[in-house]
């Protein structure tokens, strides 16, 4: 049984199996390595997902979900039209779209997936991760940390090193470095950071400045200035897909040119314009988000407990690694060559597919890789201190720490603040190590933990140890025992903000697979359809007319979703096509 | 060479060939075409305005000359060839096969007719016991037609520039009507335009680049196409799409 790796990423995602000992990329249904993260209903009411609905998304902005990984964990619905969905359901879509065209791809049923993370990703985000997977009806098998499955493709390919590595991912739209400890077979992922509005879709956008910059010199007018509307997107759209090209030549040339001819015609005068970028210019451009993407590279290496001269490679991953400029000021920095011998869009993926197979029975014990991970961020209590002889509630008291190695287990014995006390509440709050405060915005449980039974007795007298679980998954787990009298009250955090219930996941499954059949239904009349439609281009007015309803019924029966009714209309637009050609 | 390899080398270089003609046909007829809009050029225009846009015109002329500095056919390499099956041992049906082919191309390239591609390089496939790759098919056709599709680009481009100007109707109206033609042309390379004005948005075979109100475009139905920004094109034989219709829709 396959178990697929899968890079649920923000703007593309990936997917991957091993074949012979080997992890492989698998094309999606239209053949492609990588699917946009985009999910739309379409002009027809469909669902939609991958480039199709990326295609459309201008046209369509209110009816396209884009980046949907953002707000992961988060209960708020997203509405299109009248529907709304949870963000799990939405990414579920992307899981059933990957695992149907894995099914095509390798002619069997796949049933079980790792799916990654980032690993800042907080407990409920992984949490809603993993249901979007089982919506899909994928068990997952693992949740993740994307730099870990990067470094598990690295060090599936030199086992028995033992080095600290650092995982550099720059991606479209994401930052995020890791360093990791690869001992023997054993990966440990040591400390992370990252930045998550930072990739190559920033550096298209200077590019386009540039270029407007060069033209407001020559022709004293701003280039998005003049010209109706629709001229305006359309340069628009011209220069972005040009800066594209530009970006990609100067990774491997010293100089690209901005051709576009014919791009507009100001004060009756035609404009081609024709600017050379020199790859020096492009480095000023970018040149600053490169230093800051080192900034978090230098903390990501100081929370590890390591010097830069201590750092054996750096693996690159994510496009914009693909930048001169990044590789250089990254090789500066740790004055090495860095690996890149992984393809940067795949490494999370292909590293999925090789944990996916470690837990497989098939998987000998010598290419087998064990893998820890570390906790993303600061997870703690909110406490009552004597401040100044005066009590203050809401202040920050850690148990575990950020970058502890998972599973991590803490523990801290409390007291009653109050004469009588018979309850404490026990609020699970993330943050970073330096808050002093706990912050609502990063509270885990919606309601907090009530540990009752406390004997009564003075203040200060009675002590309950609270114990913070915290697995590989990411599953946090609360056990609070009254040390006088021994009672336990043990929590794990399923239902918390933005989690869905189990009814709530039955529900979201059946939704997802009427939508999906109703969508396949439609996908397979396409192609019935546009026969009709060429057909009809050189039949009589009046076959024309009978075409033309022909299609409008069997469109609005697709509509409906009533598989026999669409198979009974489609019958009756061939029997007509056929009657016309003869 | 053994047989099978004679067989395979024929393939590439039958297919090359054919779409190299291609090209040498398409710019034959940009050629053509040049001359019509610069005669328009001068005449639809005078003094200053008439010098601004015959400079802007050297542009398509300049893209065209780069398209046509492609290679000759060579007839000699096949008779080479196919010397080399005999000496091989090939059967008189393989022989035999290949000079018919051979015939047939000459026969099309002289009567600058259109060559088949596909099915010819089906049947030596079958013939060298080897599977058909669609994918090295659709390679080739992308190679050699992505000049040619660039190149009516910039006549679009050109019109386009060219209508803001306020160019008289009738002059737009031939101008659309010989780059028609010259999409036309690309029937040599077994492609043909992605229908897309007026038709219902599609992500399949089309891009959208962002949406007009209704007002603009007022006989076309929502998210239908008002504009095409950029032609798209498909391969007729495999109905794939090689580059999608980049478009705006009504909102």
């Amino acid at each position: 049984m396959t178990i697929l790796g899968i890079d649920l990423g923000t703007t593309n995602s990936a997917m991957a199996y091993v074949k012979n000992g080997q992890p492989e990329i698998i094309v999606n249904a239209r053949g492609e390595r990588t699917t946009p993260s985009v999910f739309q209903r379409n002009v027809s009411g469909e669902l939609v997902v991958g480039s199709v609905a990326k295609n459309q998304y201008a046209s369509l902005p209110e009816q396209t979900v884009l980046e949907v990984k953002r707000k992961m964990g988060n209960a708020e619905a997203i509405h299109i039209g009248e529907s709304s969905y949870l963000p799990e359901e939405i990414s579920a879509h992307f899981l059933k779209y990957l695992k149907q065209s894995a099914e095509d791809f390798l002619g069997e049923k796949v049933t079980e997936a790792v799916i990654t993370v980032p690993a800042y990703f907080s407990d409920a985000q992984r949490k809603a991760t993993k249901i979007a997977g089982e919506i899909a009806g994928l068990k997952v098998e693992r949740i993740l940390n994307e730099p870990t499955a990067a470094a598990i493709a690295y060090g599936y390919e030199h086992q028995g090193d033992e080095k600290n590595i650092v995982v550099y991912d720059l991606g479209g739209g994401t930052f995020d470095v890791s360093v990791v400890r690869l001992d023997g077979a054993q990966i440990e992922v040591k400390a992370s950071a990252g930045d998550n509005h930072l990739g190559g879709m920033d550096f298209d956008r200077l590019l386009v400045d540039w270029l407007a910059e060069q033209f407001a010199d020559q022709y004293e007018v701003p280039l998005f200035s003049f010209g109706e509307e629709v001229e305006i997107t359309q340069r628009h759209a011209r220069v972005k897909l040009e800066a594209e090209n530009v970006k990609k030549t100067l990774s491997s040339a010293q100089t690209a040119t901005f051709h576009l001819p014919f791009l507009a015609v100001y004060e009756g005068q035609p404009i081609s314009l024709d600017y050379t970028i020199t790859r020096d210019e492009f480095d000023d451009l970018i040149g600053s988000s490169i230093r800051m993407t080192l900034a978090h590279t230098d903390k990501v290496i100081v929370d590890a407990g390591l010097s830069v001269s201590q750092i054996d490679d750096v693996i690159l991953i994510g496009g914009a690694t693909r930048i001169p400029l990044v590789q250089q000021l990254v090789e500066h920095k740790f004055q090495k060559t860095a690996k890149k011998d992984i393809n940067p869009d795949e490494a999370v993926a292909l590293g999925a597919a090789v944990q996916g197979e470690m837990n497989n029975e098939a998987f000998t014990d010598e290419t087998s890789l064990m893998v820890i991970d570390v906790c993303p961020y600061t997870l703690g209590t909110d406490i009552l201190r004597v401040v100044k002889g005066k009590r203050e509630s809401g202040h920050f008291d850690i148990l575990i720490h950020r970058n502890e190695p998972l599973p991590a287990v803490a523990k801290k014995i409390y007291h009653t603040v109050n004469d009588n006390q018979e309850t404490i509440d026990i609020g699970v709050y993330q943050g970073d190590d330096e808050d002093e405060r706990v912050r609502d915005d990063l509270k885990i449980t919606d309601e907090p933990i009530i540990v009752d039974g406390i004997p009564k007795n003075v203040a200060g007298a009675e002590k309950v140890e609270i114990a913070f679980h915290y697995d590989v998954n990411g599953l946090i787990q609360i056990e609070a025992t009254i040390l006088s009298t021994g009672r336990k009250i043990t929590q794990a955090l399923d239902v918390q903000r933005g989690i869905m219930s189990n009814r709530q996941v039955k529900e979201a499954k059946l939704t997802l697979f009427e939508d999906w059949e109703k969508s396949k239904l439609a996908t397979e009349m396409k192609a019935t359809i546009r026969r009709a439609k060429k057909i009809r281009r050189h039949a009589e007015p009046q076959q024309a007319i009978q075409i033309d309803e022909a299609i409008q019924h069997l469109e609005r029966v697709i509509q409906e979703g009533e598989a026999e009714l669409v198979k009974e209309k489609e019958e009756r637009l061939l029997d007509l096509l056929m009657e016309i050609i003869e | 060479m053994d047989v099978k390899q004679c067989l395979i080398q024929y393939r590439i270089w039958m297919l090359e060939d054919r779409l190299r003609h291609a090209t040498m046909v398409f710019c034959g007829y940009a050629k053509d075409v040049l001359q019509l809009i610069e005669q328009w050029l001068t005449y639809s225009f005078e003094d200053e305005q008439q010098t601004i846009w015959l400079d802007a015109f050297q542009l398509l002329r300049k893209k065209v000359q780069q398209l046509d500095q492609v290679a000759d056919y060579d007839d000699e390499k096949y008779i080479q060839l196919l010397r080399t099956l005999r000496a091989e041992g090939a059967s008189l049906a393989i022989v035999n096969t290949l000079q018919r082919e051979h015939q047939r191309f000459l026969y099309v390239m002289r009567k600058n007719e259109l060559a088949p591609l596909r099915e010819p390089l089906r049947r030596i496939a079958k013939l060298a016991n080897e599977p058909f790759s669609e994918r090295a098919y659709k390679q080739q056709i992308f190679y050699y037609s992505t000049k040619p599709i660039q190149l009516i680009d910039q006549f679009d481009y050109f019109a386009e520039s060219l209508r803001k100007a306020t160019m008289q109707q009738v002059i737009e109206e031939q101008l659309q009507l010989i780059i028609s033609q010259l999409v036309n042309q690309l029937a040599h390379f077994g492609i043909f335009e992605i229908r897309a004005l007026g038709q219902k948005l599609d992500g399949e075979r089309m891009i959208s680049i962002g949406s007009l109100p209704a007002s603009y475009a007022q006989n076309v139905e929502q998210h239908h196409v008002c504009k095409v920004y950029e032609r798209g094109y498909y391969i007729e034989e495999t109905q794939e799409v090689l580059r999608e219709s980049k478009v705006m829709t009504v909102m």
